[in-house]
């Protein structure tokens, strides 16, 4: 499913993204909802995906970090199977 | 270019709220919850839901999902969604319940309610336990499965078989769409969205009962991690068929037949 | 059945068919209800009616389904009727609870038979605790009005509707299978309140922010605030809702409190009294929460003695000996199971209080007793064999 950037929702992006603006990753991480149930790693398919053992956020968890920018698919699996809807995926930085 | 001009593949639906739910890392309810909101959103139909909420831990779905709420006493969302919709004929009426509540001590209440053929969608999610009240047996639990009430494991000769509720109410001509689906992963839960979507253009239609039971975990009630609870589905199923078991209004009704629960096993 | 009623004409009707048709003139969206003796007819004059106005209803599975329709109904801005019998509305008691605790407005009409358990399909009195103390778990109360003819049954419908709507609350109509079965000649006063504007209901977000409608509050700070709220309600109810009515009591020297049907057989017995001198009245409750405390504390400063008669074995005498608070005896008289108390042994009664009891003399003292005078025993009732006897039936009636 895709939702196009006419809703008035993608243009305000949640404050608690976990890097900065002019990166072009792919993915936009509500790290203070993630409860670190690692679903989301079991359906990543390359495996871009670990809990980041150096944080613990306000929940008490340690909570899900993206390894690699550059090896983000877009496939939005990790979205469609968390149950806490932590991730924003965007298209592939190359699209224009 | 900013982030904010990148084309947004995956996002939380507006209908879902922003706070964070008290369910347990890996619950299943949340990734339901999801589902009914984004359909919810792309349906537009925030502005006329009326939902129905159970006792159970999905008891504060309320919170979760932005549209009109009712609490029911446990197990009776059923009725308390027949009084909505005959008062409310334009309302689109859903039902969001656990196995505990829909197949326990709700029994009567989704067995008349499909019987009358009420234009509600009910939302059954099955994770065969009682989850909060600490992981007790449910009607739904696997023959073997241990729980806090069943602790060397279900005995059929003692607490009975599992009950194939969805496939007993799939029989009523009231029940225009009946289906069962499984969180297992991505793709599986793309075909549980399938589903509700289906059961939502069945009432949006003007026809009768549809019901979706998703086959849902939890992982502090079952003693698992959450990826270990994710593989348990895959046993859940061998019990409890994923499909679509009756779509009348496209002329796609299964035969009765017969039900084989299948005893939980334990992992190779 | 016979056509719909027309209004301003006397009419012989049967008080079940009557409270229902009061209802449907009130105005009363949907009914759900469940068979059950001795109110069925209640139920299948809403069959009929209902439908044909285009309004909503279903017989439920049971009362479980009967009550929660009608609390989904309600809660989302309908207003609700929902009927049944005694067996039934321990059935309800949960969602009564239910609806208590999420200010729910509902109306229902429950008809007494004899128990407990499956009882008797006879008229009892015998759910009075059950009304007014309580009914689901909780701290709460609702107002239960009980009528004691098929006409005053009538006026009370919409005047429950509007105690129930304008305070948020379920509201319970309270009478016996008496009532609910016999025919009466009745000019109906029928009435339509008008409807408050719904802040509060569940009935689709539009455009507004989404409404929960709930009694689930697990922080133990708020659910206290809740149920001082809650409180703070009952006490306007308690404030501005007490209805009872009164005969003979400006020169009664014994006061029968009795409602429904007893009061009806204590009319009977009070006018039999008088006929051989003894000046008795009848304190009739009308409102059975809030009771009328108040009313019966005055009369129990100048009564030398009160009577209660019940078709129980004894609940509201309970509320009567709190009103009076010692300042009188209080004697009991009852039937159970089916059984309906005659005017000739309520009479008697009232001789025997009479007999044990003291004028209470030029002194009108407002200072309360203690507790019973020493000597007197503390229920003149007790000793008086509930004997099978003749049921008067027919004279107790109007």
């Amino acid at each position: 499913m895709s939702i196009t950037l006419d809703t008035p929702v993608a243009r305000e992006l949640p404050a608690a993204l976990t890097f900065p603006p002019v990166d072009p990753t792919p993915l936009a991480i509500a790290t203070d909802r993630c409860k670190g149930c690692e679903l989301c790693i079991a359906a990543c398919s390359p495996h871009v995906l670990a809990l980041d053992e150096a944080v613990v956020n306000k929940l008490g968890y340690h909570p899900i970090r993206l390894t690699d920018p550059h090896g983000c698919t877009s496939c939005a699996k990790c979205a469609k199977v968390c149950p806490d809807a932590v991730f924003t995926v965007f298209a592939p930085a190359k699209e224009r | 270019m900013t982030i904010q001009e990148r084309r947004v593949i995956y996002q939380r639906p507006v209908s879902l709220d922003e706070k964070s739910t008290h369910y347990c890392p890996g619950c299943g309810h949340g990734v339901v919850h999801r589902i009914l909101a984004e359909l919810i959103d792309e349906f537009g139909l925030a502005d006329r839901t009326i939902a129905i909420a159970p006792v159970g831990c999905s008891v504060f779905a309320y919170e979760y999902l932005r549209v009109d709420w009712i609490e029911a006493p446990h197990g009776r969302a059923p009725a308390v969604a027949t009084g909505v919709r005959r008062v409310h004929p334009e309302a689109f009426v859903l039902t969001y319940q656990g196995d505990g509540d829909l197949a326990a001590i709700g029994t009567a209440e989704i067995v008349h309610a499909a019987a009358r053929g009420e234009s509600i969608t009910g939302i059954f999610v099955n994770n065969g336990i009682y989850g909060m009240t600490g992981g007790q047996m449910a009607p739904t639990t696997l023959l073997g499965q241990r729980t806090t009430s069943s602790p060397t494991g279900r005995d059929a000769r003692l607490a009975g078989y599992p009950l194939p509720i969805t496939e007993m109410l799939a029989l009523l001509p009231g029940v225009d769409y009946a289906a069962r689906g499984t969180l297992h992963d991505a793709a599986a839960i793309g075909k549980v969205k399938a589903m509700v979507k289906r059961a939502f253009e069945v009432q949006l239609g003007g026809g009768g009962f549809s019901l979706v039971e998703i086959l849902s975990t939890c992982p502090v009630g079952w003693n698992m991690t959450p990826t270990e609870s994710i593989r348990h589905l895959e046993q859940v199923s061998e019990t409890y068929p994923v499909g679509v078991l009756v779509d009348r209004r496209k002329g796609l009704v299964a035969p009765p037949h017969e039900f084989h629960p299948v005893p939980w096993h334990e992992e190779a | 059945m016979s056509d719909p009623m027309p209004t301003n004409e006397r009419v012989l009707m049967k008080g079940n068919e009557a409270i229902a048709e009061a209802a449907v003139q009130a105005g009363c969206d949907a009914y759900f209800g469940y068979p059950i003796t001795p109110q069925a007819e209640l139920l299948e004059w809403m069959a009929r009616r209902m439908p044909e106005l285009g309004r909503v209803f279903v017989q439920a599975e049971s009362e479980l389904g009967a009550i929660t329709m009608g609390l989904g109904a309600a809660s989302s801005g309908a207003r609700v009727l929902v009927s049944t019998s005694s067996p039934g509305f321990s059935l309800m008691a949960e969602a009564m609870s239910y609806m208590a605790g999420s200010e729910v407005p509902l109306l229902l009409v429950e008809i007494m038979r004899g128990g407990p358990g499956l009882g008797s399909i006879g008229p009892s009195q015998g759910d009075y605790f059950q009304a007014v103390k309580g009914h689901g778990h909780g701290d709460y109360n609702v107002p239960v009005f009980a009528p004691a003819s098929i006409g005053e049954a009538i006026e009370l419908v919409p005047h429950a509707f509007e105690v129930a709507e304008r305070y948020r609350t379920p509201v319970i109509l309270l009478a016996d299978g008496i009532l609910g079965q016999a025919m009466e000649p009745v000019v109906p006063r029928y009435r339509t309140p008008a409807r408050l504007p719904s802040t509060w209901a569940a009935d689709g977000a539009k455009g507004r922010e989404p409404r929960v409608v709930k009694s689930l509050d697990l922080h133990p700070e708020n659910l206290e605030r809740h149920n001082e709220d809650l409180q703070a309600k009952f006490r306007r109810i308690t404030a501005a809702e007490v209805m009872w009515a009164g005969e003979h009591l400006d020169d009664a020297e014994l006061v029968i409190v009795a409602y429904g049907t007893a009061a009806r057989v204590a009319r009977t017995a009070i006018a039999r009294a008088r006929e051989g001198g003894l000046r008795a009245g009848l304190l009739r409750p009308i409102s059975l929460w809030p009771f009328p405390t108040t009313a019966i504390a005055e009369l129990a400063t100048h009564a030398r003695g009160f009577l209660v008669v019940e078709l129980s074995a004894g609940q509201m005498v309970e509320d009567v000996r709190l009103a009076v608070e010692g300042r009188a005896p209080v004697a009991f008289h009852g039937r159970t199971g089916g059984m309906v108390p005659t005017p000739a042994d309520v009479v008697a009664e009232l001789r025997r209080l009479w007999s044990v009891t003291e004028p209470r003399g030029g002194d009108r003292a407002t200072t309360p007793m203690a507790g019973p005078p020493p000597g007197l025993p503390s229920d003149l009732g007790a000793d008086v064999p509930l004997a099978t006897r003749r049921n008067e039936l027919v004279e107790a009636v109007g």
